[in-house]
């Protein structure tokens, strides 16, 4: 479980080696197997890849890291109405690590807005804040976050 | 909530969200903040609330914005999914090859 709310963080044991693993986050026929329909890439630092997932919906950035078959890195944004995409604006990597027969893949996804990280400290304010009322026997009042 | 994430990918767009985070600002307010013009801020704005990511009210003829919440807790929640979800995948073909390749 992670605390810091500007990444996402994924792991999943993938029963085949990290070679064959590897493979299908660069050869674009194999990207296009479970990322999206049209894949567009450039594995390499500097290299540009992009990924419509469907129509109006397109994935692009640049490698930043490219080290098979244990480390993948890009940065990522999104395509759309003509509008100026933010490159760079997230990062998404790759780390592949040998686990038995198989791979142990963590996928992390960072940069996210960071109003998520204010939106996580102001809730522990709040209950810190709770929680001094408690302790000095006060009652905190019906708990206005514990709605839904 | 694709909407959410390409309005997101804007730094500018950012930017607002950052401004707003803690209490409401009126446009003018928010506009003083960049060096470029007063509509394409407007511009900027309406994308954010056309997206969830905004809420405007009105104060005569001033409109007034403030960040909305849920619209980010929106966007993780539907990232996350979006990740999980490509990475059952990857591992269902990832494993049919290597199936393939052992026998």
């Amino acid at each position: 479980m992670t605390t810091d709310t500007t990444r996402i963080e994924q792991r999943i044991k993938i029963e085949a080696r990290p070679e064959t693993v590897f493979s299908f986050l660069t050869d674009p026929a194999k990207l296009a197997m479970w990322l999206g329909q049209h894949v567009a890439v450039d594995v390499k630092p500097g290299g540009m890849h992009r990924v419509v997932i469907r129509d109006g919906v397109v994935m692009r950035g640049e490698y930043l890291e490219v080290t098979p078959p244990t480390r993948l890195v890009y940065t990522f944004g999104w395509e759309g109405d003509g509008q100026v995409i933010g490159a760079g604006s997230t990062t998404v990597s790759y780390d592949l690590v040998p686990d038995g027969d198989g791979t142990m893949l963590t996928m992390t996804h960072t940069g996210l807005p960071e109003d998520a990280v204010e939106q996580h400290t102001m809730g522990w304010d709040h209950y810190m804040a709770r929680l001094g009322i408690a302790a000095i026997g006060g009652d905190p009042g019906p708990d206005a976050f514990a709605e839904g | 909530m694709d909407t959410a994430l390409h309005a997101l990918a804007e730094p500018r767009r950012r930017a607002i969200l950052n401004i707003v985070r803690d209490g409401e600002k009126a446009a003018g307010e928010i506009a003083a903040y960049f060096d470029v013009t007063r509509s394409a801020i407007s511009q900027h704005l309406k994308v954010l609330k056309d997206a969830g990511l905004l809420e405007e009210r009105r104060d005569g003829t001033r409109r007034i914005y403030r960040a909305r919440r849920e619209g980010l807790r929106e966007v993780r929640e539907y990232l996350e999914t979006f990740w999980s979800g490509r990475l059952q995948g990857l591992k269902r073909v990832a494993e049919q090859e290597e199936r393939r390749q052992r026998v």
